[in-house]
């Protein structure tokens, strides 16, 4: 079975081939990064998808070496995201099945994510943990089987790669935060700055990360410009390493509380390679199995959505053409004709 | 908004600006409109959380910057937008943001500025500002 993938949940236009099971070709359409606009990427716009889903579908099937009248189904995703972006990739969606005479399929964007995990990956299996760490998500959840997931941790306010960016866009450093503040904190002392992991009462298993913007911006109005520019790397170095601990805590706690020993890191948090350390030594020191995706596949992307497509294919779920985008969608109410 | 309960409010942490929005929700109906200003760390997603919570979800409600635009389903649909990364007012219009300002939703505007050529006549401006590393200064401008 061939199932072509379509995701436009909100920056990035991507469609993926995927033939029983396996990824033939994933193709992410990202506009260039404007460092300019210091933290802003000015390149969403539901018109800037409707410009590139043709060209990025073709391009697609072509590499895929696949035609379209060899498609079984289309899978797109229909939420969460935004109401205008959704809409282009499940029309185009839509179109093609009519055409095609085939089935189409609605896949929740967040079960994709949780199955951009078991890409090229064999060996990992149910039960396991996933934490989802990005700029917009900071999530842990719990994927039993197919179909079958629970989410057991939240941030209450800021995911962390939020938390990342404004704290960056803070210390006056560039765009994106993340990989900014890794690279200056590497020369820095993790210690020097005492930020506190932040806790929240009776929720010890979820994140928030809003208080952390506070508490860099006051050290900062504490000392002179001369300072931060000299303790930089410092700064660095002690406000990645509370973010960084916080979520290794939650992910600690985590398998505490479910007693399932793999997990899979996912999104853009996870490029972090002292994030990636830190864990390997919890992991190796713990018994714990981890996995880190490619971050192709942990990012948004269509190749998660075509996987998800094709199992719901095999287990005999595809959509009705009356299915409309739902920005607020959460994995608890996915429907499926 | 019909009625303001106050012009400034001072709070002393976040968790009191957290309260003083889930208390402002009984203030806000159907239709409304909010403009958002003020830096990094001046409280404005802390507000909204208790003014969405006030509103009747209950629900985690999360900063919108990445994702652009949160949708919520209480009593009535909230709309939660943030431009902090999104300056450029076509692409937003691209987003379709237009539809949103009609007597079917409450709409949350954070880092609202670039949005006010295109806002309808009667939103309500809120700016927050530092007073020190725990105050916040509400200001509250009905048009």
């Amino acid at each position: 079975m061939i199932v072509l993938g379509i995701e436009t949940s909100c920056d990035e236009t991507s469609a993926a081939v995927v033939q029983d099971g396996s990824l033939l070709c994933n193709i992410v359409y990202t506009q260039d990064i404007h460092a300019e606009y210091g933290g802003v990427v000015p390149e969403v716009a539901s018109r800037e998808h409707d410009i590139h889903i043709n060209t990025v579908v073709n391009t697609a099937m072509k590499k895929s070496q696949i035609k379209f009248n060899d498609l079984d189904a289309i899978a797109v995703t229909y939420g969460p995201g935004l109401m205008g972006t959704l809409m282009v990739g499940l029309n185009y969606a839509k179109g093609l099945s009519i055409g095609l005479d085939i089935p189409f399929i609605g896949v929740n964007h967040m079960e994709g994510h949780l199955f951009a995990n078991l890409i090229d990956n064999p060996g990992f299996t149910y039960p396991f943990l996933c934490l989802l760490v990005s700029g917009g998500h900071t999530q842990i959840w719990q994927v039993n089987k197919f179909g079958d997931y629970q989410k057991i941790s939240n941030t209450r306010d800021d995911a962390a790669g939020e938390a990342f960016d404004k704290g960056a866009r803070i210390l006056g450093l560039g765009y994106p935060g993340g990989p900014q503040i890794e690279k200056h904190a590497r020369n820095g002392d993790p210690k020097k700055f005492p930020f506190t992991i932040p806790r929240i009462k009776n929720a010890e298993l979820d994140f928030s990360f809003s208080g952390l913007k506070t508490a860099i911006l006051y050290t900062c109005k504490r000392m002179e410009d001369q300072e931060i520019k000299n303790e930089l790397p410092h700064l660095c170095a002690s406000y990645q390493e509370v973010i960084i601990d916080t979520l290794i805590d939650r992910v600690k706690k985590s398998i505490a509380a479910t007693g399932i020993m793999s997990i899979a890191i996912a999104g853009g948090v996870a490029a972090n390679s002292r994030f990636r350390e830190k864990m390997k030594i919890m992991a190796d020191n713990s018994g714990i199995k981890t996995f880190f995706p490619k971050m192709e596949y942990c990012t948004d992307n269509a190749a998660m959505i075509a996987i998800a497509g094709y199992e719901r294919l095999r287990n005999g779920e595809t959509s009705s053409l009356d299915l409309k985008p739902i920005p607020n969608l959460s994995l608890d109410d996915s429907i499926y004709v | 908004m019909k009625k303001a309960p106050w012009s400034q409010y001072i709070s002393n942490s976040a968790s009191e600006t957290e309260k003083v929005g889930i208390k402002f929700a009984e203030f806000v109906s159907e239709g409304d409109i909010f403009a958002l200003t003020g830096d990094l760390a001046s409280g404005k997603t802390t507000f909204l959380r208790g003014v969405i919570k006030g509103l009747g979800y209950d629900g985690p409600v999360t900063s919108p910057t990445f994702t652009l635009i949160n949708e919520y389903s209480a009593v009535n649909r909230i709309i939660h937008i943030d431009c902090y990364r999104e300056h450029n007012i076509e692409r937003w219009i691209d987003l379709g943001i237009i539809e949103y300002f009609n007597n079917n939703y409450i709409v949350f505007i954070e880092w609202a500025d670039i949005l006010y050529p295109m806002l309808p006549e009667n939103i309500t401006k809120m700016n927050f500002y530092h007073s020190s590393e725990n105050v916040r200064i509400i200001n509250l401008t009905t048009q």
